[in-house]
């Protein structure tokens, strides 16, 4: 067994067992008619605390707390200890006021993003790895810009050295929107790649019109819609890797609000502290 | 061989920031400055390179990956051969995500700030909707929470601020003087049966178990909201508890209601029932005479019907469950005696033996009979004179005062005077001296409507001259010695001419009515039998009260009250009035009138409790008591359609043997009973009362407040006078 498996396995019965333990105190505490939801509000908060510190802890590299793996491992599982905190905590029900319910909202949202982006970071990174040459995010704008540009030198070369203006035609027509578009948000999910199979197609189509020089040409611009298809799925993979981010985050600190707001109404209303 | 977009050449990659917040704009397009943008988004680009001066040339100092050394090289002032234009420089991703981050807080901040203190703020931070009962008592968010509630941090303080909120739940909610105890019952009580309860252990599931040591010290400081929890939604069920909440608290724990639940004792029957009906005479000897038979009830709902909601069978009333037989009764059928009680008679006294003592007595019966009626004697005593007498007087007999003292006869005058004087009263003044003797806080159904005509009859009747010989004797005149007089008469006398006329300073004989001043004192003659003679023969006097009323028999100088059936009122108010009340006079006249024979037979029927709250005559069978809220509540409406062949006897079994009629007569403890029924078997209802059948949740049974508590405690406000605002 590889260590990571192993670790999962043994991080997720560990989280498994807090889950039960906790489950079970709150039954007796029910049963007991102790306050729970107090108890396990406290609890929520300690861990989201918890949870959004990872954060803070990215930006803080200088202090000697672990390092980020382990944080993040702690991130995870603390994470789906917390969402069952949560629904221990809310009676497995939807909340009945407006605050709450818009604080059990932005919970669900963060709660979900975070499983959707732990998913991702599972899913994609081994597609990337696989689709071709890996490219650093930031650089990725240069590079399109950078194979605009050869493939608009190689039709132009193209077409004074044939004295055609076949290629020339089929880049009017295909190429150079092929080249310019940028992938959709959640291309990499839903494995969406038709415009790229439209321009291989019409390529193919195009070759019996061509003599033997315009076809190394079009040898190369297949080789450009090729890299143009990596490029496109590195862009696209890389932005959703960033991207739920834009959710988590953001709404992460929200909740923090709201968690205020909501402890601060409880401890002024609550008939059982 | 798929080509590479990136260079793998150390010195010409190009050193990515992607922590700044800025990026060039140019970036996209290979032509990023050196320089990059400032802290501020602003451009700082002019030009690729700073050129070094190198001895006293200028050299290009541009960067490898921006293609090394420039043609043009630096100009001649040492500036950039190859300025670059100014860009504008675009956000980081993670730049992006900081300005979204900050505005999902403000949004945030801003809900809540709205939330708290925004004039929706309440439909906001409300947690969710109320129940529908308490939607529409509580108005402000005060009226159940305190305001403000200090965050409470030591056990003591949080004791506080939950008793602090618990107050205000009692100020609608009237659990009893024990309201935060558990059941509402008195500390000391719930300590008793505690102790007196064991678990069995085999049968107690094992959370229950566990979570036992949890409650160990909370129970007597437990919140209304621990079991009552609001803001869920109208139709939220408040009471509903779990068994294992509802056992948790308790030693006596078991599995279920089928598994381990103690065994009736003496379920439904807690108490005597507060009619002496003795099901088991009737049903096996009453019911069976021939002569009976045919009024005799035919089932159990010939006497017992559901009440409204279904809970209590309760006792149709008398017209319907016990008239036919004992209406004849209870008007004095078949009766041997008088029909009537005696209310008021002139008792005997030793004249003789007055008159030997040279106590002046005036004018006084020579043949009556009998002493002190109990209510002659209650409202003697409202007389000082008379208490004083019959102090005096002790145990003598006044129809025989041979042996009594000089003092003692001296009172026995006293006290004649005393009954004179009671009598005149009574004409003069009519009912309300029977209340102000008797000092009565109350006048229902006292009087029994004596009629003033009644009284002034009897006077005229036994007493003619009374009025005057007691308002002489108020006077102070001493009555002449006695002579025998001539007989009076049951008719009103009528205005003799020249009868003399009462004192002008007596007002009360101003109004009575003209009669012969006799010449010296005299004693009565006992009047006729039978009133005057008259054309047409007359019933007796107790057949023309038949319906109840007062009437009086001259022979006896006895007046009486002959009841008029069933919850005859004066009856009722007296025994009412005397059933609690300690002194002699009280207790003579409750023992005249619960007499097992007295007229009415009130006591044959019903009984009379004394308990912690003072003394209760049940007139009536056990009703509904929405206030008062029982532990164990059964609903028999819901059961009758289970019910076999045996009917009601399916769980009401005949107890033949029990001696029911041991618990009434004198005893006053509905505790000390002995029921004509059989407890009911758990065994009986548990074989429908399973959680997959008809369920077997404590709450189905039980109740965890108990004792008689207003469910809503209305606020009534008072009525103020309007100020004058003078």
């Amino acid at each position: 067994m590889k260590p990571f498996v192993r670790r999962r396995w043994i991080l997720s019965l560990v989280t498994l067992g807090v889950a039960l333990v906790l489950a079970g105190t709150w039954r007796l505490g029910h049963i007991a008619l102790r306050p729970v939801a107090m108890y396990s509000g406290w609890l929520l908060l300690a861990l989201v605390l918890g949870l959004a510190f990872f954060n803070a802890r990215k930006k803080l590299p200088f202090l000697p707390l672990l390092d980020a793996n382990t944080w993040l491992q702690g991130h995870i599982y603390a994470g789906w200890v917390a969402v069952f905190v949560y629904f221990l905590h809310a009676g497995f029900r939807w909340p009945d006021g407006q605050l709450e319910s818009l604080l059990a909202l932005v919970f669900y949202v963060v709660a979900a993003s975070g499983v959707f982006g732990l998913w991702l970071s599972r899913w994609l990174p081994p597609r990337l790895a696989r689709s071709g040459e890996s490219l650093v995010y930031e650089r990725i704008p240069l590079l399109r810009h950078r194979l605009l540009a050869e493939v608009k030198q190689t039709v132009r070369q193209a077409e004074t050295e044939t004295q055609s203006t076949t290629l020339g035609d089929f880049h009017l027509h295909f190429l150079s929107g092929y080249f310019s578009r940028r992938p959709g948000l959640l291309s990499p999910l839903t494995g969406e790649d038709r415009a790229h199979h439209r321009v291989s197609r019409e390529l193919t189509a195009l070759r019996r019109f061509l003599n033997d020089r315009e076809a190394a040409f079009a040898d190369q611009l297949a080789e450009f819609v090729e890299t143009k298809r990596n490029l496109d799925f590195q862009l696209a993979g890389q932005r959703l890797l960033k991207v739920w981010l834009f959710v988590h985050v953001p709404l992460t600190f929200a909740l923090l609000v709201l968690l205020a707001a909501h402890v601060w109404l409880a401890l002024n209303f609550s008939h059982r502290l | 061989m798929r080509r590479l977009l990136q260079s793998i050449i150390h010195n010409r990659k190009l050193y990515d920031r992607p922590q700044d917040e800025w990026t060039c704009g140019r970036a996209a397009e290979g032509c990023a400055c050196v320089f990059g943008p400032g802290a501020k988004g602003e451009c700082r680009a002019t030009s690729q390179c700073l050129p070094a001066k190198q001895g006293d040339r200028w050299v290009c100092t541009r960067a490898i990956s921006l293609g090394a050394a420039c043609a043009p090289g630096p100009l001649p002032d040492g500036s950039c051969g190859c300025p670059v234009p100014p860009c504008r420089p675009v956000r980081s991703l993670r730049s992006q995500r900081g300005r979204l981050t900050w505005l999902a807080v403000c949004a945030a901040l801003g809900v809540v700030l709205l939330a708290l203190w925004g004039r929706s703020g309440q439909a906001w931070t409300n947690p969710g909707p109320l129940t529908a009962q308490h939607a529409t008592s509580a108005q402000r968010c005060s009226d159940c929470h305190v305001e403000p509630a200090t965050v409470a941090v030591t056990a003591v303080a949080a004791a506080a601020r939950r008793a602090a909120h618990d107050t205000l739940c009692l100020k609608c909610h009237d659990l009893g003087r024990h309201g935060r105890s558990p059941h509402g019952v008195e500390p000391a009580d719930l300590a008793r049966v505690s102790a007196a309860t064991k678990s069995n252990l085999a049968k107690v599931p094992v959370w229950l178990a566990a979570a036992q040591p949890l409650v160990r010290g909370i129970a007597p400081d437990l919140a209304c909201a621990a079991c009552h929890q609001e803001h869920h939604g109208r139709d939220f069920a408040l009471k509903q508890m779990s068994d294992q909440q509802c056992q948790v608290c308790h030693q006596g724990q078991f599995a279920s209601f089928g598994d381990g639940h103690p065994e009736f004792t003496d379920y439904p029957y807690e108490r005597r029932t507060r009619l002496h009906f003795d099901h088991t005479a009737h049903l096996q000897n009453h019911f069976l005479l021939r002569q009976v038979v045919a009024r005799a009830p035919t089932s159990c709902s010939s006497c017992h019907e559901p009440a409204g909601d279904g809970r209590q069978m309760l006792v149709r009333d008398f017209a319907q469950s016990c008239a036919k037989c004992h209406a004849g009764q209870i008007e004095g059928e078949g009766r041997a005696g008088a029909k009537g009680l005696v209310f008021l008679r002139l008792p005997e006294f030793d004249t003789n033996a007055l008159q030997a003592a040279g106590e002046p007595v005036g004018e006084w019966p020579a043949f009556c009979e009998g002493g002190l009626t109990p209510f002659m004697r209650w409202m003697l005593e409202g007389d000082v004179v008379a208490r004083d007498a019959l102090g005096v007087l002790g145990p003598a007999n006044l129809a025989d005062l041979s042996a009594a003292t000089p003092m003692q006869k001296a009172a026995a005058a006293r006290l004649l005077w005393s009954v004179k004087g009671l009598l005149a009263d009574l004409v003069a003044q009519g009912q309300g001296v029977m209340l102000r003797r008797m000092a009565s806080p109350t006048k229902t159904g006292r009087t029994g409507q004596l009629p003033a005509d009644s009284l002034l009859a009897v006077q005229q009747a036994w007493l003619p001259n009374l009025l005057k010989e007691v308002a002489a004797y108020r006077r102070g005149e001493k009555p002449a010695l006695p002579v025998r007089a001539a007989p009076a008469t049951a008719s009103l006398p009528a205005a003799k001419p020249g009868a003399a006329k009462p004192a002008a300073d007596d007002d009360l004989l101003s109004d009575a009515p003209a009669a012969p001043v006799p010449a010296a004192v005299t004693v009565a003659a006992p009047p006729p039998a039978s009133p005057s003679p008259a054309l047409i023969e007359m019933d007796d006097a107790e057949l023309r009260v038949a319906e109840g009323g007062w009437y009086r028999r001259d022979e006896t100088y006895t007046l009486y009250y002959r009841p008029d059936g069933h919850a005859d009122s004066f009856l009722t108010a007296w025994l009412d009035a005397t059933a609690g009340d300690p002194s002699s006079s009280a207790r003579a006249i409750f023992a005249q009138l619960s007499d097992p024979q007295a007229p009415g037979l009130c006591m044959k029927c019903h009984s009379v409790d004394t308990t912690k709250s003072g003394t209760l005559v049940n007139w009536l069978p056990a009703r509904p008591e929405p206030n008062h809220h029982k532990f164990t509540f059964f609903k028999h409406a819901a059961h009758f359609s289970l019910m076999g062949d045996q009917g009601c006897k399916t769980c009401h079994a005949l107890d033949a043997k029990a001696d029911y009629a041991a618990a009434f007569g004198t005893n006053r403890d509905p505790a000390i009973f002995h029921s004509n029924f059989a407890p009911l078997s758990k065994d009986t209802c548990a074989t429908c009362h399973q959680p997959g059948a008809a369920g077997a949740s404590c709450q189905q049974c039980h109740n965890y407040h108990t004792g008689t508590l207003q469910t809503l405690r209305a606020p009534v406000s008072d009525f103020k006078r309007p100020s004058t605002g003078n």
